[in-house]
């Protein structure tokens, strides 16, 4: 019996070192197939041609980067998007590969779409005029766009803190910068989030998947969680889809649109 | 209490065992770069009229080092003729292929994509390829 379970415990240590190999280390990305590049292509193309359509020229556009369906999560990753001279720029947070530091891009839509979707579908919520005018006027200011960035990165960052950034929470603030001028640092923009109604994701994770992800994982962390939730394995984050909850609900969003291959 | 130390290694393993699908699939993971560029761009390509826009099947005869990237000395399979293509520096995951190694040239709306085994070397953007495939680090 005792060895049974000696033998289990050493098959699960065999199963973690390869995990434990990569920590803080670069990213494990496959080099790109022909089909999934001709599909990434085949989907920025037509999001293109349905933002043209839209008439508007800022929006909040989210992909299925990975399946997030345990934890009843639909989109991944969100960023903005804007036109300039009749091309579309993408706007968005990104990490650097097994770090904890973090930085904002300027990418076109292929490379959006390219980064090994678990989903070629994305998400478009196209805000009211004002609400355009008001980001547009930050994400094309080269200090205004970077106002609310902080560089260290933890992918579970807890909503009201301003320790860490993930790239969802980066969107969000940026924002509300955005919408209130007033805002002049992260703890102002969480403060007018929340008087706005924002509501983050709640994530059930208990202590051994967050111990887990502490000690192997260079961008994850959990200090910035306070204690009572944490040890209730309540945490708190910005999942994409709830942003897009939180412009519908605030009357921001004008319309959405789903793009499908 | 003559279980603990089993009842560590239960804990340990289980530990393990959650860790590694957490760390497999992680929630909320956004998004990750370390060039930020999932497909390398051509740079430059030297051969005559229509070696590549044609499309078509290329032996690799030469991989050379330059100060803008690798420079892939390509031969037209059942012609002989010869070009080069210099491919930017590899984005993280890109393909890399040796000499011998044969290439397709296929075309998509935004630009030909030479393909090897499968996975994609490069792409050479036209107009379109080049609005959708741009990428800078702004912070």
């Amino acid at each position: 019996m005792h060895k049974k379970f000696l033998l289990a415990a050493a098959a699960s240590f065999c199963l973690l070192l390869p995990t434990v190999g990569h920590a803080g280390q670069g990213c494990e990305q496959k080099p790109p197939t022909e089909n999934m590049v001709a599909k990434g292509i085949a989907l920025a193309v037509k999001t293109v041609g349905q933002l043209d359509a839209s008439g508007a020229d800022v929006v909040v556009i989210g992909r299925v980067g990975q399946d997030l369906g345990k934890y009843k999560q639909h989109y991944s990753h969100i960023g903005f998007a804007y036109k300039d001279k009749g091309s579309w720029t993408i706007v968005h947070k990104l990490n650097e590969c097994g770090t904890a530091v973090s930085n904002i891009y300027e990418q076109g839509m292929g490379q959006f779409f390219l980064d090994d979707p678990f989903r070629f579908e994305t998400a478009i919520a196209v805000p009211t005029p004002e609400v355009q005018q008001r980001l547009r006027a930050v994400l094309t200011d080269p200090q205004k766009v970077l106002a609310e960035h902080t560089p260290s990165y933890n992918m579970l960052s807890y909503a009201w803190s301003t320790k860490y950034q993930q790239s969802n929470q980066w969107v969000l603030e940026t924002l509300a910068m955005a919408q209130e001028p007033a805002i002049r640092n992260r703890e102002q923009a969480q403060a007018w989030l929340k008087f706005k109604g924002y509501e983050p994701t709640v994530l059930n994770l208990g202590p051994m998947t967050r111990l887990g992800g502490r000690m192997f994982k260079a961008n994850i962390a959990f200090d910035d969680h306070p204690n009572e939730k944490r040890f209730s394995d309540r945490i708190e984050t910005i999942g994409a889809d709830s942003v897009f909850a939180f412009l519908e609900q605030s009357g921001m969003q004008a319309t959405r649109i789903v793009v499908n291959l | 209490m003559n279980t603990s130390p089993l009842s560590f290694v239960r804990t340990l393993a289980l530990s393990c065992a959650l860790s590694c699908t957490l760390l497999s699939n992680p929630v909320a993971a956004q998004s990750t770069a370390s060039d930020a560029s999932a497909i390398s761009v051509v740079a430059s390509v030297v051969a005559p009229a229509m070696f590549i826009s044609e499309g078509g099947e290329y032996l690799v005869k030469g991989v050379e080092a330059s100060g803008k990237g690798s420079v892939y000395v390509l031969e037209k399979i059942g012609t002989g003729v010869r070009g080069s293509v210099t491919v930017s520096a590899n984005a993280s995951g890109a393909a890399s292929v040796g000499v011998g190694a044969s290439i397709k040239a296929t075309a998509t709306s935004a630009g030909m994509l030479l393909v090897s085994a499968g996975q994609v070397l490069a792409i050479i953007p036209n107009e379109l390829g080049k609005a959708l495939m741009k990428s800078r680090k702004i912070s």
